[in-house]
């Protein structure tokens, strides 16, 4: 920019033609090089677990795509936020990771971009259609345990169907439930919950149309709205009608107030809770009028959100909604208190970000619908722990969502009433296409260590997107020249030279360096090299055992290499005696270690430990 | 990064040891499939940046799906609708029907997609129910990509 100033500025003397071409010259170079974007090729190096050869992505921005290996054999694109990709390989799994940026005008950016977008949602529909048929193949047999799992109706499940009322001042629903069935008018219930009724007798299994039943790795198909989808849409509209009848409360699980002073609410603050309630309450009138299939499902979580939103109205203090997913993974109350001081600071960063926003929350004119869940959301994020850590409970790690999900089972009542014939019928037709889908998908997309690995995949993608780009040109001519280029850390080799290079240290190597900044240095070297007094490591059960750090220095590698082994090989004679009371744990854990612990004693290092449950870093680089 | 000549055997030995990075979801991608700013380390790690980037992620994501649902052969708005609603169910809206940052994606998407006269009508038409309000939106979102 100061180029281009200095360039034009402003002149008294008579314009001159050549000064004038420099100038238009001078400013396109300087316009092409603002509008130019960096697209990244990263390696993530080695360590024990999955990818313990090494891992490839491409990064554009705040998106990051990489080809992973999934069950059945077959090699698919992964979409994820780049923060999130590093905490998990840079932080979590404690690796390094290098990048090259590959310059790029904005255009042809956009285009390589919009080509690893459609090439993933394509894959994503693909899977989506696949899962289609195992919920239609539960809907027909009942009894198999993909009905509990999938035929779940979504929203229904924060509400206690078979409980009265409640009629205490703070959670009380009558009066807003009282609202909204007079907005809708007294016999609109009635009627809708006839016509529903009657739709779903209607509902058939019908075969699919042909075309979307060929798979093509450039083709985005549509997933036809099945027989099943048709029928549990139906049932949460018909649900959502019968919780609002009937004024069934909220479960009592389903929601919760967080004890922290900051979860207190002003007059001011309320009146804002009120307006957006308002606002809530319209926005499920228009959902209950829509012809939106799934509106049954929203309406059940929309409600649930204006009845939590009473709560807090009524109490002065936030009621959140429960919006952890149904699955989401937990860890025991014991492994809580081994990583307390890990969770106390997670807990401490979600108390400062909720200040945040909930001050950005109440300066806007009307709270929206979307800020209101992300604020949920983080809340829910911050009690887990609160909860966890007060009550010495276990702590779900994971599964935090916008809109709240918690679900129920398909009521039996309300399963298809079809004959045997049409039975059959349907579950030989979906039997077929779940057969030949499959195969489709693993002719698709094989994976192969050797050809079709997160390597290869992402140079196929980049010349199948065409874009007529140089630096693209002459990174696929050196990787196609390169016969070892399908390994990760030598695909990086290959074309890092002609790139600007990045190091992204792993979390262990950030933790050393502030160390060292600070402390003796001996005293630092003393304490981290081995794994029984490290300060941050703690052994945790995705690591084979081992005594010694080998990663940051290469002479002292086959010592602590064979050190290592010993202490892996003593696992192995022990995993051979519990061997008939772990199904072989320790066993497998021992041969893991000698297998990692080998390539030490030759200078080479794979095993860096792995972190659980760290705290997110306060700047993602 | 220089590769010492004596280390090649090893680095081919460990990067055949295991393959790429493994995903245990059971061939499921709905985990990978969430918003950008959907992340919670995002918004820990950037709590106010976090937010003011989430609109437009989100139009974004609503126009790549729908260009690429615009591409297929048949176009039925039931199965369509149940793709907008899970990135609108990830973004925390429940209307999505009535909220200005999704019928604005899917006025990109329509541009995006080179629709124009009376097919862009039809679909302006059938995508907004035929409300008013909704169809001027979209119509925005159109003028804007």
């Amino acid at each position: 920019m100061s180029s281009s100033k200095g360039c034009c500025r402003a002149d008294f003397s008579p314009p001159n033609f050549n000064s004038i071409l420099l100038c238009l010259i001078f400013n396109l170079v300087c316009a092409q090089n603002l509008y130019a974007q960096a697209v990244n090729y990263l390696y993530i190096n080695a360590n024990e677990g999955t990818a313990s050869g090494g891992h490839t992505a491409l990064r554009f921005g705040k998106e990051t795509y990489h080809f992973q290996h999934f069950p059945g054999g077959i090699i698919r694109l992964v979409k994820q936020a780049s923060s999130g990709f590093d905490f998990q390989y840079r932080y979590l799994e404690n690796r390094t990771l290098y990048q090259a940026s590959i310059e790029l005008d904005s255009e042809q950016y956009k285009q390589l971009r919009d080509h690893f977008n459609l090439r993933f949602l394509l894959q994503k529909q693909q899977n989506t259609l696949l899962k289609e048929v195992q919920l239609n193949l539960a809907l027909l047999e009942p009894k198999t345990t993909d009905f509990n799992s999938l035929l779940t109706i979504r929203g229904a499940g924060l509400f206690n169907q078979n409980a009265y009322p409640i009629k205490t001042a703070t959670f009380n629903s009558l009066q807003i439930n009282a609202q909204i069935k007079h907005k809708l008018g007294s016999t609109f219930l009635k009627q809708k919950n006839i016509q529903l009724k009657q739709k779903l007798v209607k509902i058939k299994p019908q075969p699919w149309p042909e075309n979307v039943l060929h798979l093509r790795k450039d083709t985005f198909i549509p997933v036809p709205y099945s027989f099943a989808q048709q029928y549990i849409d139906t049932v949460s509209q018909l649900l959502f009608l019968q919780i609002l009848e009937n004024n069934s409360p909220l479960n009592e699980f389903s929601y919760f107030s967080p004890e922290d002073q900051l979860f207190s609410l002003s007059d001011l603050e309320i009146e804002s809770l009120v307006q957006l309630q308002a606002n809530l309450i319209d926005n499920l009138l228009s959902l209950v009028n829509s012809k939106r299939p799934d509106s049954g499902s929203a309406a059940l979580v929309l409600y649930a959100r204006i009845i939590s939103l009473s709560y807090s109205i009524n109490s002065g203090r936030w009621v959140f909604l429960d919006t952890y997913a149904d699955n989401s993974p937990s860890i025991t109350s014991a492994e809580v208190e081994i990583y307390k001081t890990a969770f106390k600071a997670q807990q401490q960063d979600a108390l400062s970000s909720i200040t945040e926003i909930k001050q950005q929350l109440f300066s806007q004119q009307a709270i929206t619908e979307k800020d209101y869940s992300h604020f949920e959301r983080l809340s829910n994020y911050y009690y887990e722990r609160e909860r966890g850590l007060n009550k010495r409970q276990e702590i779900r790690t994971t599964g935090e969502q916008r809109l709240p999900s918690k679900s129920a089972l398909l009521p039996i009542y309300l399963l298809p009433k079809l004959n045997a014939q049409e039975v059959e019928t349907a579950k030989i037709r979906l039997i077929n296409y779940q057969a030949n889908l499959t195969q489709q998908m693993q002719a698709l997309y094989p994976y192969d260590l050797f050809t079709h690995n997160c390597v290869t995949e992402i140079f196929a993608a980049i010349q199948n997107a065409q874009v007529d780009a140089e630096p693209l040109v002459n990174l696929l001519n050196g990787i196609n020249k390169d016969p070892t280029a399908f390994i990760p850390y030598l695909s990086f080799a290959n074309i890092a030279g002609q790139h600007n290079q990045q190091v992204l240290a792993s979390f262990r190597e950030q933790q050393l360096e502030k160390m060292y900044a600070q402390e003796n240095n001996l005293r630092v070297y003393l304490r981290e090299f081995n794994t029984l007094s490290a300060q941050d490591y703690k052994f945790n059960e995705l690591d084979a055992p081992f005594l010694f750090f080998t990663n940051e220095q290469v002479w002292s590698r086959p010592l602590f290499g064979t050190l290592n082994l010993i202490t892996a090989a003593s696992m192995g004679i022990y995993g051979s005696v519990t061997w008939p009371f772990d199904t072989g744990g320790n066993l497998k854990k021992g041969a893991m270690g000698i297998l990692m612990s080998l390539p030490e004693l030759a200078f080479f290092n794979i095993r860096k430990g792995t972190y659980k449950h760290l705290a997110f870093p306060v700047s993602a680089d | 990064m220089q590769i010492k000549s004596y280390l090649l055997p090893i680095f081919v030995a460990a990067g055949l040891s295991q393959g790429c990075s493994f995903s245990y979801s059971s061939g499921s991608l709905s985990d990978s499939s969430k918003s950008i700013s959907d992340s919670i380390s995002s918004i820990i790690s950037s709590p106010s940046s976090s937010s003011k980037d989430a609109g437009k992620e989100y139009q974004i994501q609503i126009m790549d799906y729908t260009t690429a649902y615009l591409s297929t052969a048949g176009f039925e708005r039931a199965a369509y609708v149940q793709g907008i609603s899970e990135i609108a169910t990830e973004a925390g809206i429940s209307n999505w029907e009535d909220d200005e940052n999704t019928l604005i994606g899917i006025g990109r998407a329509l541009k995006k997609a080179k629709l124009t006269g009376s097919v862009y009508e039809t679909y302006k038409n059938s995508l907004a129910d035929s409300k008013e309000s909704r169809m001027l939106i979209i119509q925005k979102g159109y003028e804007q990509q």
